[in-house]
């Protein structure tokens, strides 16, 4: 405990994401309880920043040049024509860094939510969520990310559209295992051909339509199948020891719902009904067996989303 | 020097549990031990890293037989004392070299020990070790599952320790 330390002016609570769900590639993703903080310590002169991030990425994050928070506040202060005032950030990391977990998401969520506090403006929502989005690229971890919940995003590369389906239910839970083992962005877009066959797009469109039917009626039964995708995972899961593995061995255990790749990976998903442990191990074995240390996190749905905490300011 | 080391021993039955970003209030820990403890849980090499920011992460062991009852626990835990999450890691496993009691030989067998664990690529996530008792001293290292053996055989070469 440190008497000394001060109440920060702003604090916020930002989660984890996985995105790309199954056949819902650069579509539907979903908010985890698992989180990083960011703080506002104090207000500097326009255009200074310092910062300090511990917990993971706590060796790359540290130069405030090239923080995606701070260089995400600035770009959405930039959108919004508002004064780009300095600030001593504060970072507490716990997603995983580079793993397909949405990382890079909090900090972009985090940046232009502060844009909007420090400047004293009512940001709305949705052109909240634009800005994220065109800094982010894709919808699909910034709006979960933001929002809470499992999202359903269309984004064109101007308008975005939203809808947040219902809340996972208590007893299921998410276990994301997460490989010692980065998959470099470039190599996960590399990998992915520049068309598909005719018949695999429709494959994709039926099987991403039944699980957002599904997940909006709560037949869980179906998201099985309605995560089964011919676009991305095949492609993706042989860029690291076990994908495929898992991919096609953990969805046969009998408490397992539905398994994929979380974003480009190599983080692997499982939605489990039933005690995770046992399976949760198994995925973390297969990825023994290739060679790369692993563990895993038992998570559900943040239906909260990013909550800010204000300060004495 | 090879003589003051007496056994190394390896045990997968471990599993390392950290909770991620607890404040730093009073009371975390006492949540999270006394729901362990309710269920009868025993838990093991308790560590707590100095962070930044008003957080900290808090490891311990468990036996693998318990992490059925484990992760329920840990999860409505990690809720209540507002940490940022907790993980598991399944895939490790503890070697542990003891010495002869009274070895005045410890600081050298530590350099030797950590040099050749080094020298054969195994990484320690965690480091317990008991330097003084009648027992003898112990030094516990816990490594990934991926190079346990490596670390095992290496040990033992180094030291000279049969099986």
């Amino acid at each position: 405990m440190n008497p000394e330390r001060t109440q920060p002016l702003f604090s916020l609570k930002v989660p984890a994401t996985t995105a790309n769900l199954g056949s819902g590639f650069d579509t539907l993703g979903m908010a985890l309880t698992l989180y990083n903080i960011f703080s506002v310590s104090r207000l500097l002169p326009e255009g200074e920043f310092a910062c300090d991030v511990s917990g993971e990425g706590m060796d790359e994050l540290q130069d405030a040049k090239s923080n995606m928070v701070i260089s995400s506040y600035l770009r959405a202060c930039r959108e919004w024509s508002l004064p780009p005032r300095g600030f001593h950030l504060e970072g507490c990391n716990a997603v995983p860094l580079n793993r397909g977990l949405g990382s890079s998401s909090t900090a972009v969520v985090a940046g232009v939510v502060l844009a909007g506090l420090i400047a004293g403006k009512e940001i709305p929502e949705a052109e909240l969520l634009r800005v994220t989005t065109l800094i982010e690229g894709h919808p699909d971890n910034v709006v979960p990310c933001f929002l809470g919940g499992m999202t359903v995003s269309c984004w064109d590369g101007t308008k975005l559209r939203y809808v947040k389906l219902p809340a996972l239910p208590d007893d299921l839970c998410v276990v994301a295992a997460v490989p010692d083992f980065q998959v470099h962005t470039e190599d996960a877009r590399k990998i992915l051909p520049e068309s598909v066959p005719f018949k695999d797009a429709v494959f994709n469109v039926s099987h991403a339509s039944l699980l957002c039917a599904a997940w909006a009626m709560g037949r869980w039964d179906l998201l099985r199948v309605g995560m089964d995708d011919r676009l991305h995972q095949s492609h993706r899961a042989r860029l690291f020891p076990g994908g495929e593995e898992i991919l096609t061995r953990i969805r046969q255990h009998p408490d397992c719902l539905a398994t994929a790749i979380s974003g480009s990976g190599p983080t692997m998903i499982a939605i489990v009904k039933g005690p995770a442990g046992q399976l949760s191990s198994e995925m973390c074995r297969i990825f023994t067996a290739g060679g790369v240390a692993s563990h895993f996190f038992v998570l559900n749905s943040s239906q909260s989303g990013t909550v800010v905490e204000r300060g004495q300011v | 020097m090879n003589s003051s080391v007496k056994r190394i021993d390896l045990d997968r039955d471990c599993i390392h549990v950290v909770f991620l970003g607890l404040p730093n209030i009073p009371g975390g820990a006492a949540k999270i031990f006394g729901a362990l403890c309710e269920q009868g849980v025993s838990v093991d090499m308790i560590t707590q890293n100095t962070m930044r920011g008003g957080r900290s992460d808090l490891s311990f062991l468990i036996h693998r037989d318990r992490l059925e009852e484990v992760i329920p626990i840990c999860r409505e835990v990690s809720d209540s004392v507002n940490a940022q999450g907790v993980s598991f890691a399944t895939e490790v496993a503890a070697i542990t070299v003891r010495l002869e009691a009274g070895s005045a030989e410890t600081p050298q067998v530590l350099a030797k020990m950590f040099s050749t664990l080094a020298g054969a690529g195994v990484n320690v996530e965690i480091i317990n070790s008991t330097l003084s008792g009648s027992e003898g001293a112990a030094v516990v290292c816990i490594v990934s599952l991926t190079r346990a053996e490596e670390g095992l055989k290496a040990l033992r070469e180094a030291f000279e320790v049969n099986p």
